[in-house]
């Protein structure tokens, strides 16, 4: 049980992450349990073949190219951003005259007399019911269209 | 020594918040300042990440290309390398998502490529047969083992500083470590009993 204790914490315990009692506690457990011992020369052995033992070497231009990249970077956003701005804008246009126009024809309904018609047709329509060959009741509207 | 880390640590933020501060002010230079100082170390992460000579050097450029853009947004609640370091490991996990090609035909261990006077070369052969098992064993970790292990190995952070670049609790990074090193171990050796 206590062995468990121990070997979960080994890989804290090298880097120096536990609190003295446990620090104290693994160091007194190690000397007089050989298993634990040998997984603590486990861990050791793998830190050291995991950790940094060389530095990767950017090229000289590294910083020119980069430099190049974000200039090249900011160019494209502008272009995307002003895109961007005019489609809003033409969108927003285009919402402007729509609601115009819908306040035009709500208020100001054009009238349907027109002065100089250009053809005139006149007529009527009649709408009667009948039941058992007596009319019970007619409707009859007179209409005349101009253009 | 945790506390002189600390004091350091924290006298490096406030001389980094002074640079973002210049750059937000509209002094373009000193972003550059700033890729001066972190390149060496983000480029080392990238490496151990990416695993191309090649194509290192072009994710780092994306990864403070990204740190530009994103520079301004900055509200200097974490410290700056935290937040530079979550940078680093978001691009690289993309890159290795994205991009995730054929192995690099580049030998991956250069630093075994100066060979020392003091090995035999029957030993240097050894060292370079387990430096590649080491690369295929960290390889086949998983992003969130990978993560953890190489800001350990490479910069030495303390848990806490990792658990804060990749938003994790501290216990997590403690067990994700004893995770990622005892599989790393398992992979080079046929030491089983753990």
């Amino acid at each position: 049980m206590f062995c468990k204790y121990i070997q979960k914490n080994l890989s804290a315990y090298l880097d120096g992450e536990l609190s003295r009692v446990s620090e104290h506690l693994i160091k007194k457990h190690i000397l007089s349990c050989e298993n634990c011992r040998r997984k603590l020369e486990f861990f050791i052995w793998v830190i050291r073949l995991t950790e940094k033992k060389e530095n990767y070497q950017l090229s000289k231009d590294f910083v020119s190219n980069l430099e190049q990249k974000i200039i090249k970077s900011k160019v494209d956003t502008k272009k995307q951003s002003i895109f961007k701005l005019s489609l809003k804008k033409v969108i927003c246009c285009f919402g402007v005259v729509f609601i115009m126009v819908g306040i035009y024809f709500l208020l100001f309904k054009p009238s349907h007399k027109l002065e100089y018609p250009i053809a005139t047709l006149s007529y009527q329509t009649k709408s009667i019911y009948y039941s058992k060959n007596e009319i019970i009741w007619a409707n009859v509207v007179n209409q005349t269209r101009r253009w | 020594v945790i506390g002189k880390k600390n004091v350091k640590r924290e006298t490096e933020n406030m001389i980094d918040i002074g640079i973002i501060r210049r750059f937000k002010g509209g002094e373009e230079e000193a972003f550059y300042e700033l890729v001066m100082k972190y390149k060496e170390t983000v480029s080392n992460i990238a490496y151990r990440y990416i695993r191309d000579k090649y194509e290192t050097e072009d994710v780092v450029q994306e990864i403070f290309i990204q740190v530009y853009k994103s520079l301004r947004n900055f509200k200097e609640k974490s410290t700056f390398f935290t937040w530079l370091y979550s940078v680093a490991i978001n691009v690289c996990r993309y890159y290795k998502r994205t991009y995730n090609r054929v192995e690099s035909i580049v030998p991956l261990n250069t630093y075994l490529d100066i060979p020392d006077i003091r090995l035999t070369p029957l030993q240097i052969l050894e060292n370079k047969e387990i430096v590649e098992r080491v690369n295929m064993a960290i390889d086949k970790l998983s992003d969130e083992l990978k993560s953890v292990l190489i800001l350990k190995e490479v910069e030495g952070l303390s848990y806490k500083d990792i658990a804060r670049i990749l938003k994790i609790s501290v216990g997590t990074v403690k067990s994700r470590l004893h995770n990622a090193r005892i599989l790393v171990g398992k992979e080079i050796s046929d030491y089983n009993n753990i």
